[in-house]
C-alpha cells in the first residue's frame, strides 16, 4: 500500500475554535479508543433483534411496501463531542494560518436521543473546509457524514456546515430502517464545535420505531445526557448501539 | 434561518463547557419536565417552523415512488495495478486514528466474474481502530462506475471485520434516481470484495448487467478474458 509522508501539520485544536474562544484546550486530548467488551455484533443483524416495527429488514429482497411516500417524519438528535474519540482531526493540509480551502476535518462523534435519555450511536464524516468567513468570525464547510443507530441502521447527509449560523444538509441514503430514505435534516449549532441539534425531516420509509420518537429537550448550551445514557448503560441506550 | 448560535453565546457556553469537563457531576439541567413550561414557546417556534416543511398528514396511496427492488451484483477487485489504495497517515500516529484517509480506486467485475465493467472510485475516512476486533472502521463515500450505462454513488461504514450496508445515494444513466442500499461483503481484506445492491427507483436493469453471480469465496477470479479485458468481456466504454 502505497504510503503518504505527511507534510508537517499544524494539528492545533485551537485552529478549529473561533480565533475569539478561550484556549482552553492547548494540545489535543490523547487518543485514548476505550476498549470495549468483545460484542458479538452483527450490526445489520436486523432480521433476528429488532422487536420494532421494521417493514424492510436489511436481508429480505421485499420492498417497504407500507412506507408512506409523502408521509413527513420528525426525527430529534443531539451530537455531542465528548473528546473522548479524538476528534475532530483537523488536518491543515491548506497548510496555512488561516483556515483555508485544503483543510480537511474528519470526525466522529457520540449521538443521543432528542430527549437525551438514550445513546443511540455515533456520527461519522468529513468535513472539507471551503472559506474562511471573516465577517462572522466562523468557516464555511462541506460536510459529508453518517449517523449511525446501532441495530436500526444509518442515515448519509450532505451539504454545508456553517460554524456561524443553522444550515439544512440534504438527507442522501440509508440502510436498515432507513433503507431508501430521503429528505433534509436541519443542523442547529449550540456549543460549537460541542453540541449539535439536529431535526430530520424524514420521506420515504415506514413509521420510525416508538423507541427513537418522542418530545426532545430544547437545545440550550447547558443541555447534557442523563448520566445512564452518557455511560450507555443498557435501559439508557440502544441495543447494540454504535460506539 | 435563524442564527442562534451568537458569538457571545458560544464563547459563554465555551467556559461553561469546560467547567463541565472538570466537574461531571454538574447538575444536569433541562431535562424534559421541568423546562418545558417556561420554554414552550419556544418549542412551540420550533414546531411551527417544521410544519413549514412537513406536508399534511396523507391519507391517499400516492405512491410517487416505485418500491420494485431490483438485485445487482458486482465484485470489486484490487489488482494492484491502480496504486491503489493509498493510504495517508495524516493522522501521523502510529496505529491507524482518526484523521488518517485513503483514496482507492479498484476494478469492478459482473457478479458472474465474466466481464469487467468498470472500477470503484472514492475515499475512506478511517474514523477508529477497534483492537478488540484487530480491524477499523472507515466511512466510505464513493461510486460504481459501469462504462456508458453510467455510475451508483454510495455511503456508509466499512468495517474491515464484517460486512455492512451502505446507502446508495444517488446515480446517473441507467441509475439515474436509483435509490437503496447495497450490501458489502468483504472476501479478502482488502483486495476481495462482494456487493449485493437492493436498487429502488429506475426502470429494469439491463440484461447484460444481471445473472446469477458467482457465490462469494477466496479464491474466486475473473475469468481471463474479463480481467485481459477482451471485447467481448467487458461492457461498452467500461470505466478504466
Amino acid at each position: 500500500m502505497a504510503s503518504l509522508k505527511a507534510p508537517s501539520l499544524s494539528l492545533k485544536p485551537s485552529a478549529f475554535c473561533q480565533t475569539k474562544s478561550l484556549t482552553s484546550f492547548q494540545t489535543f486530548p490523547q487518543c485514548k479508543i476505550p476498549i470495549k467488551p468483545t460484542r458479538t455484533t452483527n450490526l445489520k443483524g436486523i432480521n433476528t433483534s429488532i422487536k420494532a416495527s421494521i417493514s424492510s429488514s436489511a436481508s429480505t429482497k421485499h420492498p417497504a411496501s407500507d412506507a408512506k411516500p409523502g408521509k413527513v417524519q420528525e426525527l430529534y438528535v443531539y451530537e455531542l463531542n465528548e473528546r473522548d474519540r479524538g476528534s475532530p482531526a483537523y488536518l491543515r493540509l491548506s497548510q496555512k494560518e488561516v483556515n483555508s480551502l485544503g483543510d480537511l476535518v474528519p470526525f466522529s462523534n457520540k449521538v443521543y436521543h432528542g430527549n437525551l435519555e438514550k445513546r443511540l450511536g455515533i456520527t461519522s464524516g468529513i468535513c472539507i473546509l471551503i472559506q474562511h468567513v471573516p465577517e462572522k468570525n466562523g468557516d464555511r464547510y462541506e460536510a459529508i457524514f453518517s449517523f449511525y443507530f446501532g441495530d436500526y441502521g444509518h442515515i448519509s447527509v450532505q451539504g454545508p456546515y456553517l460554524t456561524y449560523e443553522d444550515t439544512y444538509l440534504a438527507v442522501t441514503g440509508g440502510s436498515g430502517i432507513f433503507e431508501g430514505v430521503t429528505g433534509q435534516v436541519k443542523l442547529h449549532q449550540i456549543v460549537f464545535p460541542f453540541k449539535i441539534f439536529y431535526t430530520f425531516y424524514l420521506k420515504g420509509i415506514p413509521d420510525l420505531p416508538q423507541e427513537l420518537l418522542g418530545t426532545p429537550v430544547v437545545p440550550s448550551p447547558e443541555v447534557e445526557p442523563t448520566p445512564a445514557a452518557k455511560a450507555a448503560e443498557p435501559h439508557a441506550a440502544l441495543k447494540n448501539y454504535t460506539d | 434561518m435563524a442564527s442562534l448560535a451568537s458569538r457571545s453565546v458560544s464563547v459563554k457556553s465555551l467556559i461553561s463547557n469546560k467547567y463541565f469537563l472538570s466537574s461531571p457531576h454538574l447538575p444536569k439541567t433541562n431535562l424534559v419536565s421541568t423546562s418545558n413550561k417556561t420554554s414552550s414557546a419556544k418549542s412551540a417556534a420550533l414546531c411551527a417552523k417544521a410544519s413549514l416543511f412537513s406536508s399534511p398528514k396523507q391519507t391517499t396511496k400516492d405512491s410517487t415512488r416505485p418500491t420494485k427492488v431490483q438485485e445487482l451484483y458486482v465484485y470489486e477487485i484490487n489488482e494492484r495495478d491502480r496504486g491503489s489504495p493509498a493510504y495517508l497517515r495524516l493522522s501521523q500516529k502510529e496505529t491507524n486514528s482518526l484523521g488518517d484517509l485513503v483514496p482507492f480506486s479498484n476494478k469492478l467485475y459482473s457478479g458472474n466474474l465474466e466481464k469487467r465493467l468498470g472500477i470503484t472510485s472514492g475515499i475512506c475516512v478511517l474514523i477508529q481502530h477497534v483492537p478488540e476486533r484487530n480491524g477499523d472502521r472507515y466511512e466510505a463515500i464513493y461510486s460504481f462506475y459501469f462504462g456508458d450505462y453510467g455510475h451508483l454513488s454510495v455511503q456508509g461504514a466499512y468495517l474491515t471485520y464484517e460486512e455492512s450496508y451502505l446507502a446508495v445515494t444517488g446515480g446517473s444513466g441507467v441509475f439515474e434516481g436509483a435509490y437503496g442500499q447495497v450490501k458489502l461483503q468483504q472476501i479478502v481484506f482488502p483486495f476481495k470484495l462482494f456487493y449485493t445492491f437492493y436498487l429502488k427507483g429506475i426502470p429494469d436493469l439491463p440484461r447484460e448487467l444481471l445473472g446469477t453471480p458467482v457465490p462469494p469465496s477466496a479464491v474466486v477470479e475473473p475469468t481471463l478474458d474479463a480481467k485481459a479485458c477482451r471485447p467481448h468481456a467487458v461492457i461498452k466504454n467500461y470505466t478504466k
